[in-house]
C-alpha cells in the first residue's frame, strides 16, 4: 500500500510540474521514454521469472488452477467489451487495452501512453488504479458473496503482491497458492496482451 | 512493438537465474519502483502540461470507472460460476459447515 502512495505521488508531482512547464522534457532525447520503458518490463519479467517456481504449483495442485486465471482474462475482457458499447469516446480495442491492465495501473498507464496516446494511458492508470482500491475494499463481500475466488480474480495481476494481505484474509490461507499463481500469469501477460489489443482495430 | 515480448522474455531469464539472490531480487525491484516512479512522473508531466485534458479530467475519471466496473464484474461473474462448478466439493463442504 505504501508503494501505491508514491506511486500516487509521484504523478501528483508530475501533473503540478507539468502545469508549471518547469520540467524540460521536450530536450529529452527522441525515444528515451520507450528505452525507459523497455528497461521497466525487462525488471518487471525478472520478478516474473524469480517466482518460476509458481509453475510448480501447478503440477502440485489439480490442473485446474490454470481455470482461474483464465477466468479472470476472459471476463475482464468480455466485461471491458461490454461496456465499451455504452461509452461513446472508447472503441472496443482501447477498451480492451485498459482492461487488459488487469489492476496493474503503473505499467498498463505507461504502455498504453507509449502506444496509444496520453488519454488513454491516464484512463488506463484511473480505471486499474480502482480496480485495486475495490478490491483491497470489497474482498470480504466479494468473498461471501461470490466465492473464494472472487476477491482474486478482482486483484487481477495485483493479487501475487499488493491484494495479496486482504486476499489471504478473506479467502483463507489455502487461497494464497492460487492468488499468486493468477497474480504472476496476468503480469506476465500485461505487457503482451496490451499490444496486441491496440493493434486489433 | 516486438521489443515488448523480447524484453520481458530477457527478463524472465535473468530472473529465473538469480531466483535464490534475494540480495539481487531486491535491488531489481528498486530498481522496477524506481522506474515505475520515473515514467508516471513524466506522464503526469505530459498530462498536467495539456490543458484539455485537464478540463475534461471528470469526464476521463467516469469513463475509467465504467471500463473498471466492466472489467471487475466480468471477471467476478466469471470466476463465480468457474468456483461453484470446478471447486464444488470445496464449496459444498463450507455450505454443509454453514458457512
Amino acid at each position: 500500500m505504501a508503494g501505491s502512495i508514491y506511486i500516487s505521488i509521484a504523478f501528483v508531482i508530475g501533473v503540478l510540474l507539468g502545469r508549471m512547464g518547469v520540467l524540460p522534457v521536450d530536450t529529452l532525447p527522441p525515444g528515451m521514454m520507450e528505452y525507459v520503458l523497455f528497461g521497466l518490463i525487462f525488471f518487471v519479467g525478472i520478478s516474473v521469472g524469480a517466482n518460476m517456481e509458481v509453475w510448480k504449483i501447478i503440477k502440485k495442485m489439480h490442473v485446474k488452477i490454470i481455470l482461474l486465471p483464465l477466468s479472470v482474462i476472459i471476463g475482464t475482457l468480455a466485461g471491458s467489451a461490454a461496456v465499451s458499447f455504452v461509452l461513446e469516446r472508447i472503441s472496443f480495442s482501447e477498451a480492451l487495452a485498459v482492461g487488459a491492465g488487469f489492476g496493474y495501473y503503473s505499467l498498463s498507464s505507461v504502455l498504453i501512453a507509449q502506444l496509444d496516446g496520453e488519454v488513454l494511458g491516464m484512463i488506463a492508470m484511473l480505471a486499474n488504479l480502482m480496480r485495486e482500491i475495490f478490491t483491497l475494499l470489497a474482498s470480504p463481500l466479494l468473498a461471501r458473496f461470490f466465492g473464494r475466488l472472487a476477491p482474486i480474480a478482482a486483484g487481477g495481476a495485483t493479487a501475487m503482491d499488493t491484494t495479496l494481505p486482504v486476499i489471504t484474509r478473506f479467502c483463507g490461507k489455502e487461497y494464497t497458492v492460487f492468488a499468486i499463481f493468477s497474480g504472476v500469469v496476468l503480469t506476465l501477460l500485461v505487457p503482451l496482451l496490451i499490444p496486441f489489443c491496440l493493434a486489433w482495430r | 512493438m516486438l521489443y515488448v515480448p523480447l524484453f520481458l522474455a530477457l527478463g524472465i531469464g535473468a530472473g529465473f537465474l538469480v531466483r535464490k539472490r534475494s540480495g539481487l531480487l531486491f535491488v531489481a525491484d528498486k530498481i522496477c519502483a524506481g522506474l515505475i516512479l520515473i515514467l508516471l512522473l513524466l506522464l503526469g508531466y505530459t498530462l498536467g502540461g495539456n490543458q484539455s485534458i485537464l478540463r475534461n479530467f471528470s469526464l476521463f475519471g467516469i469513463q475509467a470507472a465504467v471500463l473498471a466496473f466492466g472489467g471487475v464484474g466480468g471477471s467476478v461473474l466469471l470466476s463465480s460460476l468457474i468456483y461453484r462448478i470446478f471447486f464444488k466439493e470445496v464449496f459444498l463442504k463450507e455450505t454443509r459447515n454453514g458457512r
